[in-house]
């Protein structure tokens, strides 16, 4: 049984099929093998969290498509969600900055 | 090689019902009242709610006779009787007697019951009734048979989406479009803001540059007024239901949804309830309005209408489902790919591909469990939602302005 899979092989996160704790190793499913993500924080069954440290202003990667951009550097095992991600489309909040 | 069939009624314009309803078609938001009452009294009919067409611009009344008359063409519907206060009455498009002229067209039978000529309101129920009736009586002489899948047209949305949308239930309902539209049938799929982030894979699908070109000019005129509100989209969709389940971007949730439309070419884009000449796949263009997308589909011309629901954050014992009725006149198949949601909602959901999360099947073998009970709903099976008698307005796409 595993507790998180990488849905394609580009990916940076896994997706949690469990609620995992802090400190948790969890054996994650990427292809047809098995690799292990220390856990430095809760990950909610359905959350995402970094396979790989991720730099500011990094592509998160997941489906293998760019889902957003780190806002913040993310460790192996961190929780990638609204905290440390920006959507790139749809900023109304960026326009004159875009433009 | 077996082909797979199931049991429709044959209308007379070619087209098959996998219902067998007659339709209370009010051509006025001032008879709905009229319908209910007739709805009331008569078996076997179904009312749509009409938003009324006062005061709305051109186009916002096009799509307005686009839904009327696309629910009284739907070939679930054996019979319709539209509902006036006079046969031309208010703005042109919608007068009761060009609204009744246009869905003859099928060779379907039509009554129109108008205020004016009933001589009253009360007079109006009265004779609506005994239409009604009739109507409904004509239905039920009508008698099931044999009819291959391309006679199908199913319309699939995703709503309250969780990772699990992605993952699981939306290529599950991508199989099953897949296997509809690989026989030679037809599905529709939707969302123009849903599909931001994911555009550049749908486009790729198009059969022609000319429809792939007008699918990215939707998407970026989506974009463009979203960004127009001078707000991150990310604070109005993904919903805070989906950003509470673990979807953190608008792009993470478009490139779950596409995964609905499996992976067939795509024939055109659809504007909303337009219905489409030729068989195939289409990408209607829509709001992220679960209720009225499944109502759009069906004006397309869908027998059948498919909500695939995510679901991690309704509450934990029993809730309600959405959409128990947009479909009208098309049943909904309510699906999901988490296995928790279905744990608390199995009583109104009814198929789930959560077993592909647990690792106890593929997605191919859950989108053939999907696809034999699409076949089980053609050929009459109620789904959950449809057990229950109720009928709730919907709102429509309009634009505006309300003048």
């Amino acid at each position: 049984m595993v507790d998180a899979i990488v849905i394609n092989a580009k990916d940076n996160v896994a997706v949690a099929l469990e609620d995992l704790k802090a400190g948790d190793i969890a054996s994650v499913a990427s292809g047809d093998k098995n690799i292990s993500v220390a856990l430095r924080q809760p990950i909610p069954f359905g959350h995402k969290f970094a396979l790989r440290p991720i730099q500011k202003g990094e592509r998160i990667i997941k489906y293998g498509e760019t889902i957003g951009r780190a806002s913040s550097p993310i460790a192996s095992g961190d929780h990638v969600h609204t905290q440390n991600v920006d959507g790139t489309r749809g900023r109304g909040d960026l326009a004159g900055a875009l433009r | 090689m077996t082909i797979d069939t199931f049991q429709g009624f044959m209308r007379a314009d070619g087209a098959v019902g996998v219902r067998n309803y007659v339709l209370l078609l009010p051509s006025d938001k001032w008879v709905n009242m009229l319908a209910s009452r007739i709805a009331e009294w008569v078996t076997g009919t179904k009312q749509f709610i009409s938003p009324g067409e006062y005061g709305r611009p051109k186009e916002d009344r096009e799509l307005l006779v686009r839904v009327l008359l696309g629910l009284g063409k739907n070939p679930n519907v054996a019979a319709v009787l539209v509902l006036g206060m006079s046969p031309e009455y208010a703005y042109e498009e919608c007068y009761a007697m060009r609204l009744a002229g246009e869905i003859s067209k099928t060779g379907k039978p039509v009554e129109v019951v108008t205020v004016s000529q009933a001589g009253g309101m009360h007079k109006a129920i009265e004779h609506g009734v005994e239409a009604a009736r009739k109507l409904v009586r004509y239905a039920s002489s009508l008698q099931r048979q044999p009819i291959d899948i391309s006679h199908l047209a199913l319309g699939v949305k995703c709503g309250t989406s969780d990772p699990f949308s992605g993952i699981a239930g939306n290529p599950a309902v991508g199989y099953l479009v897949d296997r509809i539209v690989g026989a030679g049938g037809t599905a529709f799929f939707d969302e123009t803001t849903e599909v931001i982030g994911a555009e550049h894979i749908v486009a790729r699908r198009f059969a022609l540059p000319k429809a792939a070109e007008r699918f990215l000019a939707l998407v970026k005129d989506t974009e463009d007024r979203a960004r127009a509100t001078g707000q991150d989209i990310r604070t109005i969709n993904p919903i805070p239901a989906n950003v509470k389940a673990g979807i953190t971007t608008l792009e993470e949730k478009s490139l779950g949804a596409i995964a609905k439309s499996g992976t067939m070419p795509i024939q055109g884009v659809l504007a909303y309830g337009e219905r489409p000449s030729v068989k195939g796949l289409y990408f209607m263009d829509g709001w992220p309005l679960g209720h009225s997308l499944l109502l759009g589909f069906a004006c397309s011309s869908a027998q059948i209408v498919l909500y695939q629901l995510g679901g991690q954050d309704l509450p934990p014992v029993d809730p309600p489902v959405p959409a128990t009725s947009s479909g009208f006149v098309a049943p909904v198949i309510m699906a999901t790919g988490n296995p928790r949601t279905f744990a608390k909602a199995e009583s109104n959901i009814d198929f789930s591909a959560g077993a592909v999360m647990q690792g106890k099947e593929t997605i191919e073998q859950a989108g053939e469990r999907l696809f034999r009970l699409a076949l089980r709903v053609a050929s009459g099976e109620m789904t959950k939602a449809e057990t229950f008698k109720y009928n709730e307005p919907v709102e429509l796409p309009f634009r505006g302005p309300l003048l």
